[in-house]
């Protein structure tokens, strides 16, 4: 039997870093020594605390999920929501990987933001972004996870506007704030419908009586799911709701690794397998999902072969990644949307902190210099940087490879898993997307990758060249964990058809959580199929996705290598399609048109008339009408006895007349 | 009833009267120390008559408190023994404090430092406490006009200013015209019920046929004590006279009269009138509306600080007559809570003014306070609290005043009276927060004369009143308890009273239905 240890200490730690952290950001703000040890201490511990439980958990080989009641929350009604922590498998390895991955990105933090005026402030957020992110997985009930889901979207806005002196930062704070707002309203409303339904918004409640209360395919189902999923659009940044999370670049980098790659985009996919089973009951909602995903992950990748700054490619390829990971929740593989999760958290926070670990180098090379101005993003400002950045150049290559999908490394068992599970569970079209966007991956890593450490020539300036450093001691450290993460992280389910040991541990720990939705879908849908939809195994495809990934890596290489690029201020402007691309296939112009403009005008509108004229009309009217009735009574104080007297008189006679009849 | 607090004997009614006594002497020997120290010649008057004139307030609040020991009076003594008298003397003896303190500085200024000033002073006190305290209609009126004549000296204390004598001379006559009316509504009582003992009265008036006579009189009386309480439309002398005294007679007449006036038609509406309401509630209630709407609005247009805090003190009568209006122990416990909260804050926002105004009290137009909060933050701080408490926020005093007026206007069924008193306020925050707005967001251009120097009984009186003010908006409980259980004598059936004002805030202490009051009145004359 197994009892969570110690669970509340779990999201405590964190919380309690966030505190101590806070109040150095007033009390001591120049001394950053708390900080360094408290911040990364607080998650490095409340991931030794998850570790333990999830040894527990295994030994116990336990399926139920453990509900830990702290206290009472809301109580109105029929309504009763608790303070519930839900531990099971699903929220298991939620943990695990969030812990685990804020702990290394905390660690590289202290040396990222080293000299920060910001630094107690910049732990503070980051620890209680690890708090809200526990609550979000651990929360065993709907309005919980809500304020998990809130509260990592407040830290988001809080981080990515950091460096808030810098207006454009601070408005692309504003800009993911407002967009998730619009996520959210679907949470809500499906928050509403699952208590109109079940009269209750306890996981525990709602998700075993879902087959009892909805049939297959049933409208209410849809609903929910569709709503469900607004909001992970907003969250986990799919069409049409994505734009963003490029702009959540203005944040350090070690945010965009944590925030915007590894943990909190991600939720939307955890929502989906925690409610898989309301999802497998409305056939409609999936195949939005993973027409989405697929549609997201295709349209992220062309942007991202055209982008400049180094940290815009990496965004839109998350994008693209979390499509992957919606088409696999989407056609019903939930294991495998998990498993993509999970080793999308070790290479893409790789890519973001060995990013950052550059754009440091060469921001603190150009510092030294003496120069001002230029992009220290923009990777027509790097070339050859491996000759002073060799760890962060290997680990990162180790990513690249991982992310394009080539055997051994870890995201080609996860990612080969999305896409063959989408071919044999009756979505061929998406099954080609995803193989396109695959090979697109591979062609935009190995471009980040040529232009940055390769081409035999650097391009940050004579005279900066020479203070370009590695990545000091804090941050190496992370990067090599996660190298070797990116590498073995996928060895963890390794399909029965490869001509390997079979390894199933993902999919046998988590299939309890997902066997009501498999159930369900099994009775409905049909059997799985055996082979691709253009024909061959899982052999076949496994092989010839994984040379055709190495083959576009090379290829791609190669031709960026040989050609040669000017530093960003005398490079030509793109033309033609790689404009369209560079520009984002004008999408954020289009929103504005669409959406932005002619919300602004209605706005504008409604207080120029609503606010000034009626409302403040009014105000002002009274004010002054108040006035003028003020005005006249002061009249009457002429300051002339008589007057007085005849005031007075007047009053006697109507208290008198009054009193006697 | 021990033989200590049966009030009927000679030794009884000195110790009944004790305070109003050590007061009284207080003030022959402020005089005669004066008339010895100065002698012959015609200059300032010593330190130690203020200190006498301090000492002489102390001692009778000394001697207040040892009424809080003795019994309730027998149902014949002249003057009551109760929890209200005892809170209405020490709401004036703390104005007069408070009134003591600020003048110091201000006397000293102006080059008015006579003895006489304290002694009036100490006098128009001893009128106040007896004006609330007795319970007899004649001892009322003496108590009245004992307060009366003090203040109209005092009003124009400053000979050289012909706006003093102008204001003192005005507030005399039509103080005279309203108590002619007050001692005509006392003899038509009388001639109606043969007593003008208010206890006697009620029950005669509970058994017997109220009549019209019995009407007008109730209808003079209140003429009366409107004009004492300042209660639209007999209001006109008030800002003349707040605005021509030398200030700190301002601050406490404003605060000291009013508490005394309106804690004393408290007492005769509700103990000997009480069962007639169908006569005066409807006119009370009137002139509760009238007083609250009228002088809010005017004060809108006022520039000179001091003038608007007159009208303001004006429209302050008005929520106070929404206590009166209230009755019960609700509206018993509200007026005198609002009236300790309201002395300190109109004294004390009273005495800043004059510091602004500096000598001659020329500079206290809207205009002087620009920039004051940066120029003297302590001074800008206290008119601050002092303005924010009047208009009724938290944490202040003010707020929990107001509050607790609410809560007596919807508790007695008079829903209208509390909406009224909300939207006055809100009406109000304009005229305030306009000084706020001066003292803190508008600069000193360099022309605007330096507030004066403060001493050190003005600063101690200041930390008084804000202190007072914050604790009475923090931690009310102590006071509202003391407020809400003060018992009056003869009120109808205390018993049931009290025990329904501790259940529900709602609660009337007469059972009586309220009907419109011309019905009420006819049905009674049937």
């Amino acid at each position: 039997m197994y009892h969570p240890i110690l669970p509340a200490l779990v999201l405590a730690l964190p919380l309690a870093g966030a505190i101590i952290n806070g109040v150095g950001a007033f009390l001591w703000r120049e001394d950053h020594r708390v900080a360094r040890w408290v911040g990364p201490l607080a998650v490095g511990a409340s991931f030794v605390v998850v570790a333990i439980n999830f040894f527990a958990m295994k030994a116990s080989g336990t399926t139920a999920a453990s509900v830990v009641s702290l206290w009472t929350w809301i109580a109105a009604g029929g309504l009763h929501v608790g303070v519930d922590l839900q531990f099971d498998r699903l929220s298991m390895v939620m943990m695990l990987i969030v812990t685990g991955v804020s702990t290394l990105i905390h660690v590289y933090s202290i040396g990222y933001m080293r000299g920060d005026p910001g630094f107690n402030r910049f732990f503070a957020y980051l620890n209680l972004f690890v708090f809200f992110m526990l609550v979000l997985v651990t929360a065993a009930s709907f309005p919980l996870m809500f304020v998990g889901w809130e509260g990592v979207g407040l830290c988001s806005y809080l981080l990515i506007g950091f460096w808030y002196e810098n207006e454009a930062y601070s408005n692309a704070g504003k800009k993911a704030f407002i967009v998730n707002r619009i996520g959210d309203f679907g949470f809500l409303v499906a928050m509403f419908i699952i208590f109109g339904i079940f009269g209750s918004l306890d996981f525990s409640q709602v998700l075993p009586a879902a087959t009892g209360h909805l049939r297959y395919g049933d409208v209410w189902a849809t609903l929910i799911t569709l709503f469900l999923f607004l909001a992970c659009m907003g969250k986990s940044a799919q069409i049409p709701l994505y734009v963003w999370l490029p702009d959540a670049m203005a944040g350090p980098t070690p945010v965009s690794a944590l925030i915007h790659a590894a943990t909190m985009v991600t939720a939307g996919v955890y929502l989906v397998a925690r409610t898989s089973v309301l999802f497998a009951l409305a056939p409609i909602s999936q195949a939005v999902v993973a027409t989405v995903g697929a549609g997201t992950a295709l349209f992220a990748a062309t942007i991202a072969t055209q982008q400049w700054d180094i940290k815009k490619v990496l965004a839109y390829s998350t994008i693209s990644q979390l499509g992957y990971m919606f088409l696999a929740v989407g056609v019903g593989a939930f294991t495998a949307g998990i498993f993509h999760l999970m080793t999308h958290a070790f290479f893409k926070a790789l890519l973001f902190l060995g990013a950052g670990a550059v754009i440091h180098s060469v921001e603190h090379a150009w510092h030294e210099a003496g120069r001002h101005g230029g992009d220290p993003n923009d990777m027509r400002n790097h070339g050859d940087l491996r000759r002073w950045m060799p760890v962060t150049w290997i680990t990162m290559w180790s990513a690249t490879l991982a992310i394009s999908g080539v055997f051994p490394f870890a995201g080609f068992f996860s990612k080969d898993e999305v896409i063959w599970k989408s071919g044999v569970l009756g979505y061929p079209l998406l099954w080609g997307v995803a193989l396109v966007a695959a090979f697109l991956t591979a062609g935009y890593m190995a471009r980040l990758m040529a232009l940055t450490f390769h081409g035999g020539e650097n391009r940050t300036g004579e005279e900066a060249r020479g203070h370009l450093h590695g990545a000091p001691l804090a941050m190496a450290v992370p990067l090599v964990v996660l190298g070797v993460l990116s590498l073995v992280g996928g060895w963890i389910q390794i399909p029965e058809a490869l001509p390997l040991p079979h390894v199933s541990a993902l999919e046998g720990w988590l299939d309890p959580v997902f066997e009501p939705a498999h159930h369900v879908m099994a009775m409905h849908g049909g059997a799985a199929a055996t082979a691709a939809p253009l024909g061959g195994g899982e052999l076949t495809w496994g092989l010839i996705s994984t040379v055709v990934a190495l083959a576009v890596v090379v290829w791609i290489f190669l031709a960026v290598v040989r050609r040669r690029y000017r530093p960003a201020a005398e490079s030509p402007e793109p033309t033609g399609l790689s404009l369209v691309l560079y520009r984002k296939w004008y999408v954020d112009e289009l929103y504005d048109r669409l959406i932005v403009r002619p919300l602004m005008a209605l706005w504008r509108g409604c207080w120029k008339i609503v606010d000034d004229g009626l409302i403040d009309g009014t105000v002002n009217g009274l004010a002054s009408g108040a006035r003028a009735v003020g005005w006249v009574g002061s009249q009457l104080q002429s300051g002339r006895l008589g007057a007085y007297v005849l005031l007075f008189m007047v009053g006697v006679l109507v208290i008198l007349g009054t009193v006697a009849f | 009833m021990s033989g200590a607090s049966d009030v009927a004997g000679q030794v009884g009614y000195l110790r009944a009267l004790l305070p109003e006594i050590v007061l009284t002497v207080s003030a022959l020997v402020v005089l005669l120390v004066d008339v010895f120290q100065r002698g012959e010649h015609r200059g300032p008057s010593g330190s130690s008559v203020r200190w006498l004139s301090v000492i002489g307030v102390l001692l009778a609040a000394a001697a207040n408190v040892t009424l809080i020991s003795l019994g309730p009076a027998g149902p014949d003594a002249l003057v009551a023994l109760d929890g209200f008298r005892v809170l209405a003397n020490f709401i004036i003896l703390g104005a007069t404090l408070l009134g003591l303190l600020f003048a110091f500085d201000y006397l000293k200024r102006e080059g008015l430092e006579i003895g006489e000033f304290y002694a009036l002073l100490l006098l128009a006190s001893v009128g106040m406490m007896i004006l609330s305290g007795a319970q007899d209609l004649v001892l009322i009126f003496l108590g009245l006009e004992m307060m009366s004549i003090s203040v109209y000296v005092l009003t124009a204390f400053n000979r050289e200013d012909p706006r003093s004598a102008e204001a003192g001379l005005k507030y005399f006559l039509i103080g005279a015209f309203a108590s002619a009316f007050f001692i005509y509504g006392v003899a038509l009582l009388y001639g109606a019920t043969g007593t003008t003992h208010l206890v006697r009265m009620a029950s005669v008036l509970s058994h017997g046929h109220p009549g019209l006579l019995t009407a007008g009189g109730a209808g003079l009386l209140l003429i009366g004590f409107g004009f004492k309480v300042s209660a639209v439309p007999f209001h006109a002398w008030a800002p003349d006279a707040y605005q021509g005294a030398p200030t700190p007679v301002t601050g406490y007449m404003a605060s000291g009269v009013k508490a005394a006036a309106m804690l004393a038609l408290f007492r005769v509406l509700w103990v000997s009138l009480g069962s007639v309401q169908g006569y005066w509630h409807g006119t009370i209630w009137w002139l509760a509306v009238l007083t609250m709407v009228v002088p809010n609005l005017v004060a809108l247009v006022q520039d000179d600080v001091k003038r608007m805090l007159a009208y303001s003190s004006v429209a302050h009568a008005g929520y106070l007559l929404v206590g009166v209006a209230a009755g019960g122990p609700l509206g018993r416990g509200a007026a005198l809570f609002y009236l300790v909260v309201y002395t300190l804050m109109t004294v004390g926002a009273f005495a800043v003014v004059y510091v602004v105004a500096g000598k001659g009290d020329r500079h206290s137009h809207l205009a002087d306070f620009r920039g004051l909060g940066w120029r003297r933050p302590w001074l800008a701080g206290a008119l601050g609290i002092f303005l924010l408490s009047l208009a009724g926020f938290p944490p202040t005093g003010g707020f929990v005043g107001k509050l607790y007026l609410l809560r007596a206007a919807v508790g007695s069924h008079q829903p209208g009276l509390a909406v009224i008193l909300v939207l006055t306020s809100l009406v109000a925050y304009y005229y305030y927060l306009r000084v706020v707005w001066k003292m803190y967001f508008e600069d000193a251009p360099a022309d605007v004369p330096e507030p004066d120097v403060t001493g050190r009984a003005f600063r101690f009186g200041a930390v008084l009143c804000v202190a007072g003010i914050l604790v009475a908006g923090l931690v009310p409980g102590p006071a509202v308890d003391a407020a809400g259980s003060a018992g009056l004598t003869g009120a109808s059936a205390p018993s049931v009273d009290e025990s329904v004002a501790s259940t529900a805030p709602g609660a009337r202490q007469d059972a009586k239905p309220r009907t419109h009051p011309r019905r009420a009145a006819a049905r009674a004359q049937e």
